[in-house]
């Protein structure tokens, strides 16, 4: 029986190694998962390197690329049916290829641009990058009481707790206002940007 | 709050799905007519993805730094192997220039010591200090390095004769020792990442002895995050060490004691808390949760449902709830009472059998165990589970994991700390006969549960049966009264429309015998001729006035129904009763509360008694309103004891023996059934019904509380 078992989990960890990689990533240690990840980063880099991009170039599509598969995988329809590392890698490819679309567009014509920006799905993505950078301009408080809220799923009566608010309502007003302040910022840059 | 924000937390309770189902559908109607409303939405929706992207992505920055740090560190560490080699050829071109003129100026012979002198003084093992222990060889010794390597020594592990031997212990754990030590990272010409390296030596006096068993040695580790291996290092003819025979490392696990370790549901102690049960010891913690059970469920469930919906009683019964549920009890007595509600989660006879001392010392007293458990309670099947586990595996917790994977397809896997492998110390593990004392023990508990689940189930029914035979001569006598009531007011009533109209009464009529349930269906359909009896018992059954006027004679007959409003909004319906007693005093009437109140119509030709009786607190209540003609009355009665009540009761009552008075009976039920509702039974029975879904839980049908 020792034996049997032995040999069921030597071969049950090799089928476990990217499955298990990406329950890692739906865990609460999805940093670990992260971090494992990196392994994939030299090949990425080569091709990015290989394609007309620069060692910056490559880590940021390396992160990209990560938060890509994070997203995916939150999916309840997501199913991984290469190896991570193909996956990973096809993510890296499509997102590189885009960006490189974009920039012979951009270098081009520039009407082109604009048609790209009324693309639906472009658009989405430059209000989420513009959103991103309205969050980074609220408060570290705002950032505590929002990553609590989202991430560490606490109730809002712990969260009124931990962050010594006198009050459930005093919290919540907090966490409203933040929103309405990432609002403002998010507003005043759509401004800018669409001057 | 100001408007701006209350908009702002509508907004995110939509998109949080902290909104009700109805309300949902009221704010996308909102939406779908408000235009700015459905931009406001879109742009927090797209603030608060924002958000979690932003930490993602810091969390994603943080692992590429670390990487980055990692790959500094290798290079670091190749560079400067490579200055110490380089280091190193100089040195010894240099001794050997040295070493030529010296032969060729004095001719004289010189010897050599390859290990002292091949290596660059600079980066030298030699830099690294020795820790002397003295330990004695026959006895189990366990020793900490100063950097925190602990290593177990067994009895007689070096060949020698002394029983006081010492150890020399070399170790450079930290980047810096390494470098300084000069030792190469390299394995087959690849490059190792390394948590250190460390160098133990044994003598007696002067001889070197050797290892003759294995020791123990745990080392604490740089970075969990990779997979590290452990390398024997041999010095080659240089005298650089080269690493070789690569094995897996093994992480002991510790054990704990059995009573310090927590098995129980990761819901149970919140639910326990929920329902009031603070402060409880250990061991009535244990008596509620080793006495849980799935039986009986089924039918549990179904009277839960009719507690709390006592519309679905009134379809069956108008004139109580006890009854139903107590054929109800009957008919299910027979039912197969286990279901699948909760026979595949782990049972708390499972884990009373191993969660004791015997079990201490295996791999079920370790956190890592403790830990696994918790999400076998929430794992459907965990039953299966935890027996297979139970009855193959030895001490490793890699074991574990395997059959945890196969039978949960990761569900549980993804959520514990996986390891490559660990086991407890060796030479505990589980033997046969803690396997065979689990077996046994589950099966005596197993039967144990059933039995006194049984023993309370089939007390719980004879409480039930007493209230639901009581409840049925209840229903008997108030039957019985209504008959009475009816003949005495239609037979009353008619004699004074005969005398009014002139017409004489025939005798069959006084016969009559009005049925009381009859009247719900007795509808005039038709217009013309009616016949003034059937007019009579209409009035007397809806209620309604009479206005009759003989076609022939022209005569008129008219009678009143008065109405009359009881208010009783501070009673409690189930234990309380409003009745009227006609003025021949052999009947009552019980009377339908309805949302605290009681609305009739009296016959202007009675005269009535009012009687309330109320039950609170185990205490009666009683008020009395003779010949009661408002249009409104307000219950207010005083507490009496049952034999005022008797007394007064008696004083009025003309009908049959005064133990089949109505109001009696409603009141030793009322007392029977508050006796039944605060016995122990009946609240260990609620209490285990309400407690069970926090025990049972492998289909998550309670939130964590």
């Amino acid at each position: 029986m020792g034996l049997l078992f032995r040999y069921f989990a030597i071969n049950a960890k090799n089928q476990m190694k990217d499955e298990a990689l990406i329950q890692l990533l739906n865990g609460p240690d999805r940093k670990k998962a992260f971090l494992r990840l990196y392994r994939y980063f030299p090949v990425i880099k080569k091709y990015v390197l290989q394609n007309s991009g620069s060692k910056a170039d490559a880590e940021d599509l390396f992160q990209d690329s990560i938060l890509a598969l994070y997203q995916n995988s939150m999916k309840s329809e997501f199913k991984l049916t290469s190896s991570l590392e193909t996956y990973l890698f096809s993510i890296a490819k499509n997102l590189w290829l885009n960006r490189l679309r974009l920039k012979a567009k951009s270098n081009i014509q520039n009407t082109l641009i604009i048609n790209e920006t009324e693309n639906p799905s472009i658009q989405k993505e430059t209000q989420l990058t513009l959103a991103e950078r309205a969050i980074q301009l609220i408060s570290e408080q705002c950032n505590r009481i929002l990553e609590m809220f989202y991430f560490q799923k606490k109730s809002m009566e712990d969260i009124a707790h931990a962050l010594s608010y006198s009050s459930v309502n005093a919290a919540k007003t907090a966490k409203y206002k933040c929103i309405e302040k990432a609002k403002t910022e998010y507003n005043q840059l759509l401004k800018t940007e669409n001057q | 709050m100001r408007p701006e924000l209350e908009r702002i937390e509508k907004i995110l309770a939509y998109l949080n799905n902290e909104m009700s189902l109805s309300d949902q559908r009221l704010f996308q109607l909102d939406m779908k007519s408000d235009n700015a409303l459905k931009n406001e939405v879109d742009q927090v929706s797209t603030l608060v993805d924002a958000f979690k992207n932003n930490i993602i992505r810091k969390e994603i920055q943080y692992a590429q730094k670390k990487y980055f740090n990692f790959q500094v560190l290798k290079k670091i560490i190749i560079a400067l192997a490579i200055a110490a080699a380089f280091g190193m050829t100089i040195f010894l071109l240099q001794k050997t220039n040295d070493r030529q003129e010296t032969e060729k100026s004095t001719q004289a012979e010189v010897t050599y010591d390859i290990d002292n002198e091949t290596s660059d003084p600079s980066f030298s093992e030699q830099n690294l200090e020795v820790q002397e222990f003295i330990i004695d060889n026959s006895k189990t010794n366990v020793i900490e390095t100063k950097e925190g390597i602990v290593i177990a020594i067994a009895p007689n592990s070096f060949n020698s004769s002394q029983k006081e031997i010492e150890l020399k212990i070399k170790e450079a754990l930290k980047p810096a020792d390494i470098i300084k030590a000069g030792l190469s990272t390299t394995y087959q010409d690849k490059l190792l990442e390394t948590s250190g390296m460390f160098e133990i030596r044994a003598f007696d006096g002067q001889s070197e002895l050797e290892l003759v068993k294995e020791i123990i040695a745990e080392i604490p580790l740089l970075d969990e995050e990779f997979d590290y291996q452990l390398f024997d290092g041999r010095k080659d003819s240089l005298g650089n060490i080269v690493w070789e025979n690569p094995k897996e490392l093994e992480f002991f696990i510790e054990t704990y004691d059995m009573n310090t370790l927590n098995f129980y549901p990761p819901e149970y102690e919140a639910g326990l808390i929920k329902l009031g049960k603070t402060n409880l010891s250990k061991a009535q913690k244990d008596s509620i949760y080793f006495n849980a059970s799935c039986e009986a469920q089924s039918y549990y469930q179904e009277i839960n449902a009719l507690n709390e919906s006592p519309e679905n009683i009134d379809f069956y019964d108008s004139l109580g709830d006890f009854n139903f549920r107590a054929r109800l009890i009957e008919n299910t007595a027979n039912i197969p009472v286990r279901t699948d509600y909760c026979d595949r989660c782990v049972q708390p006879s499972q884990v009373r059998s191993f969660w004791n001392s015997r079990f201490n010392n295996t791999i079920l007293a370790t956190k890592e165990f403790e830990e696994r458990m918790k999400f076998l309670h929430q794992t459907e099947g965990g039953q299966e589970v935890l027996n297979c586990i139970i009855s193959y595996f030895n001490d490793n917790i890699e074991q574990i994991d395997s059959i945890l994977y196969k039978e949960t397809a990761w569900r549980i896997l993804s959520q514990v700390k996986t390891r490559k492998s660990g086991r407890v110390r060796p030479n505990v593990g589980l033997n046969s006969d803690l396997r065979a004392y689990y077996n046994e023990k589950r099966r005596i508990f197993e039967n144990e549960i059933q039995e006194n689940s049984k023993k309370m189930v089939k007390e719980y029914q004879a409480g039930m049966r007493n209230l639901a035979s009581q409840m049925d001569k209840l229903n008997s006598l108030n039957s019985r009264d209504n008959v009475r009531l009816n003949q005495y007011e239609t037979n009353k009533t008619l004699d004074k429309a005969y005398e009014t109209l002139g017409m004489k009464r025939r005798q069959n009529s006084q016969k009559t015998n009005y049925n009381y349930f009859s009247r719900v269906t007795a509808r005039i359909r038709t217009t013309g001729w009616k016949n003034i009896d059937r007019v009579v018992a209409e009035s007397i059954a809806t209620r309604e006035s009479i206005d009759f006027t003989d076609k022939k004679t022209k005569k008129n007959f008219k009678l009143e129904m008065v109405p009359i409003t009881i208010d009783c909004s501070e009673w409690d319906a189930q234990n309380s009763a409003v009745y009227l007693m006609p003025d021949d005093q052999e009947s009552y009437l019980k009377l339908q509360i309805q949302n605290g109140k009681v609305n009739y119509k009296l016959n202007e030709l009675l005269e009535y008694r009012m009687i309330f009786v109320g039950f609170k607190d185990n205490k009666y209540y009683y008020q009395e309103i003779e010949n009661i003609n408002g249009s409104f009355v307000r219950i207010t009665p005083t507490e009496r004891s049952w034999a005022e009540i008797q007394s007064k009761l008696n004083k009025n009552y003309k009908g049959p023996l005064m133990e089949e008075n109505q109001i009696l009976a409603q009141l030793k039920y009322l007392t029977e059934k508050y006796q039944f509702d605060n016995s122990q039974v009946n609240l260990d029975m609620q209490f285990q019904q309400k407690i069970r879904p926090y025990i049972f839980n492998c289909l998550n049908l309670v939130e964590s509380p």
